[in-house]
């Protein structure tokens, strides 16, 4: 390394913890930087358990594009583990006839794949790849890492101990990646709060678990409309007032059950063991639990208040934590292994750069903004959303703005490679990651209202929601994935799709006020203090909410047309919507596109 | 199904999503000039008539449908091919391409 000679070190890189995290950056170091030595310390021996290993089993467009190709496992992943059908959610009232519950999710699997992992056998599996390139201690765990002093080049030591006793590897840097076990989190105080409140407990069953059989066979439509009976390959989630529970088929007809719920609404102690959870089942989720009667649990685990966030994951000081063991925000949207990936490509770029001579106090900064901003846009989106879990026309359209969200800014930020760029060009994305983080709070603090104050259906029913394979403005954001696009055009789309999340912003308040009626309209723009908001409301557009299908299809923008195309025409409480957002804001509208902000 | 409860499906699906009369949907109603509809709602029917089919719509003989009653055949003619296990058409992307292999 630049100033340092190697021969004073044992290693380029130590890596404590073999888990996802610790392997997967192994991996990727060892086919981009050959010629690192690369060591990973992990206290656990091989074969480790299949199926109950860890959780964490499914994986989003993010996570599953860095597996895939950064890594290069996807002939890997198609044959030894399960292709995701998407993401699935069922809304609406959870103790009723599960065939009533709106379904949001595909039927065709997603243009741009994900996987559901079986995280023991990936493991396992990793461990055998990387220990061809890579110095792979198992058995053994690190006790303490004496960092060299801030600024200095020299290495730093890095004390393991294993069944021959204490050794110390020296090393230029040290990556923290024992999850929970936070080595360099508790040493430097990286610690931050999050604003999310849940807990979740889990257990994995040895047989297939088909959401399909939660519906009477004489459903025809509701079987009929999932023809290639694909539904059990999603991630599903059952959502209810102040929770969701996830059903995850693993490999070889295992399934993974998990319960995550709001102390606000559940407190931990109503579902912290197995029986209890199960209990908890029969009570929320009638009938999963009915499906689960006389199946044994073949573990169980849980975690009290799950989310954590940090300061900092990277430093020029050459160390860096990854995965959980610099954050963990939530698992609704299935995002760890995308924490992973963001984490993993920047501390390779800084190894890198460090190794070339050109490791910035910028770049590490930039980095480090980007992943609390990722972290903070998370918690916009998942925290106190108990009360909007519980109406499917709330929870609709907030779900329909978080994938807008995810595919236009957080995976975009993957796929366009926005992390190889230079610095400059960063800070113009991350500029723009401001904005949408904007937008998103003006809908998720909405959503959160209207969830709260809602007194008129905010739809005519639809059954079922079928992105993304129905084509609309969001379906196109997740296929625009896979478009190569250099730098100039990926800002310019970037920027492009914000005006259409304003668009999106300003829909989803028009259905809020629409759902709070009358009655609670000006209380809803006082909770999300709609006076301050800096966003287009266009009187023409809200004069259109009135007036036929024909005339609104004409007059609607593309987000509009979408959003009821997906989520239906809202069948309206007898005020218009013009006198609503009057009530909201204190005074008229005016057409064509005056601005909201007084 | 019959050609009956075919026709009443259809009927059903066209009105609850398109605020249409159902005296208004008649057998010789055209899609696209007596109903109003464009290619987007089109698209949205062939989704929807999914969970009557239990098929990919084929996309060629799906934009030759000009009225009620042709729609009524095609999901007729959708129901025998399901019934034969006649093997469906490729998958298409919602932008209309195939994906890649
Ligand atoms: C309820 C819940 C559901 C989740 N669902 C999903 C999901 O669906 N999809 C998803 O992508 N993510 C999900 N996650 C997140 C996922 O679990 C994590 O992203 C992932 O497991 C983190 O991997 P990791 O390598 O950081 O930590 P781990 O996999 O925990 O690895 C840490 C490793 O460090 C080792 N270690 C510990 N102490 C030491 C030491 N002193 N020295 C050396 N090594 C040590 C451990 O043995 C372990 O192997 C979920 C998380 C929770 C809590």
């Amino acid at each position: 390394m630049s100033n340092n000679p190697r021969s004073s070190t044992t290693h380029d890189v130590v890596i404590c913890g073999g888990g996802l995290a610790g392997l997967t950056l192994a991996r990727q170091l060892g086919r981009e930087q050959p010629e690192l030595r690369v060591a990973v310390v992990e206290p656990s021996r091989r074969p480790l358990p299949m199926v109950t290993h860890k959780v964490g089993e499914s994986t989003v467009e993010v996570g599953t594009n860095y597996l895939a190709h950064t890594l290069g496992l996807k002939p890997y992943l198609d044959a030894e583990h399960l292709p995701k059908n998407g993401l699935r959610f069922f809304s609406g009232d959870n103790r009723g006839p599960f065939v009533d519950r709106v379904e949001f999710g595909p039927f065709e699997f997603p243009p741009v794949p994900s996987y559901q992992l079986d995280r023991g056998k990936l493991e396992n599996d990793l461990r055998a790849m990387v220990e061809e390139h890579v110095d792979l201690r198992e058995g053994v765990k690190v006790s303490r890492v004496e960092l060299a002093e801030s600024g200095s080049d020299d290495p730093h030591r890095v004390v393991i101990e294993g069944d021959d006793g204490e050794q110390t590897l020296s090393t230029r840097w040290v990556v923290d990646a024992t999850g929970r076990r936070h080595l360099l989190r508790r040493q430097l105080d990286l610690g931050a709060p999050s604003r999310i409140d849940a807990s979740s407990s889990w257990f994995r069953v040895p047989e297939k678990v088909d959401v399909a059989e939660l519906v009477d066979a004489s459903e025809e439509r509701w079987h009929t409309r999932d023809n290639h009976g694909n539904r059990w390959l999603s991630t599903n989630h059952l959502t209810g007032p102040g929770y969701w529970v996830w059903i995850i088929p693993l490999a070889g007809d295992h399934t993974s059950i998990g319960i995550v719920a709001e102390t606000e609404h559940h407190p931990f102690e109503t579902f912290h063991t197995l029986e209890k959870s199960l209990e908890w089942l029969a009570e929320h989720e009638p009938a999963l639990a009915k499906r689960l009667e006389g199946v044994e649990a073949s573990d169980f685990l849980v975690r009290k208040q799950y989310s954590y966030s940090g300061k900092r994951f990277l430093s020029t000081d050459r160390w860096a934590a990854v995965g959980e063991a610099a954050f963990f925000t939530d698992p609704l949207y299935s995002q760890g292994t995308d924490y992973i990936t963001f984490a993993n490509t920047y501390t390779a770029r800084a190894i890198r750069e460090d190794r070339e001579g050109t490791l910035s106090e910028e770049l590490v900064s930039l980095a480090n903004q980007f992943m609390l901003r990722l972290f903070e846009a998370n918690e916009d989106i998942l925290a106190r959303s108990g009360n909007v879990f519980r109406h499917a026309d709330v929870f609709g359209t907030k779900l329909l703005w978080d994938y807008y969200y995810y595919w236009a800014f957080m995976a975009a930020w993957y796929f366009n490679r926005v992390y190889a760029m230079d610095v400059e060009r960063q800070r113009r994305f991350l500029a723009l990651g401001d904005e949408y983080a904007r937008v998103s709070r003006y809908i998720q603090e909405t959503a959160r209202a209207w969830a709260e104050l809602r007194q008129h259906d905010g739809w005519k029913a639809r059954t079922h929601v079928g992105l993304p394979d129905t084509l609309s403005v969001i379906t196109d954001l997740h296929m625009q994935l896979d478009v190569q696009k250099d730098p100039d055009a990926a800002e310019a789309r970037m920027r492009e799709d914000l005006e259409g999340a304003k668009e999106f912003a300003a829909e989803v308040l028009y259905r809020a006020l629409i759902g709070v009626g009358p009655e609670n309209a000006a209380e809803l723009a006082r909770r999300v203090d709609l006076a301050s908001w800096d966003l287009p409301l266009d009187g023409a557009r809200v004069a259109l909410q009135e007036g036929s299908r024909v005339a609104r299809r004409g007059g609607f923008s593309r987000v509009a047309r979408d959003l009821e195309r997906l989520m239906g025409h809202p069948p309206g409480n007898g005020t218009p919507l013009a006198r609503l957002l009057e009530q909201a804001l204190g005074r008229r509208v005016e057409a064509p596109g005056l601005q909201a902000r007084a | 199904m019959t050609r009956d409860e075919i026709h009443d499906t259809v009927v059903e699906i066209l009105s609850d999503s398109f605020e249409l009369d159902r005296a208004d949907i008649k057998l010789e109603s055209t899609l696209y000039e007596d109903l109003d509809l464009d290619s987007i709602d089109a698209v949205d029917i062939f989704v929807q008539l999914r969970s009557v089919t239990g098929r990919r719509p084929d996309p060629a003989k799906a934009k030759e449908i000009r009225t009620v009653d042709e729609l009524i055949t095609f999901v007729e003619e959708e129901l025998a091919a399901a019934e034969r296990g006649d093997p469906e058409p490729d998958v298409q992307l919602p932008d209309g391409s195939t994906p890649p292999e």
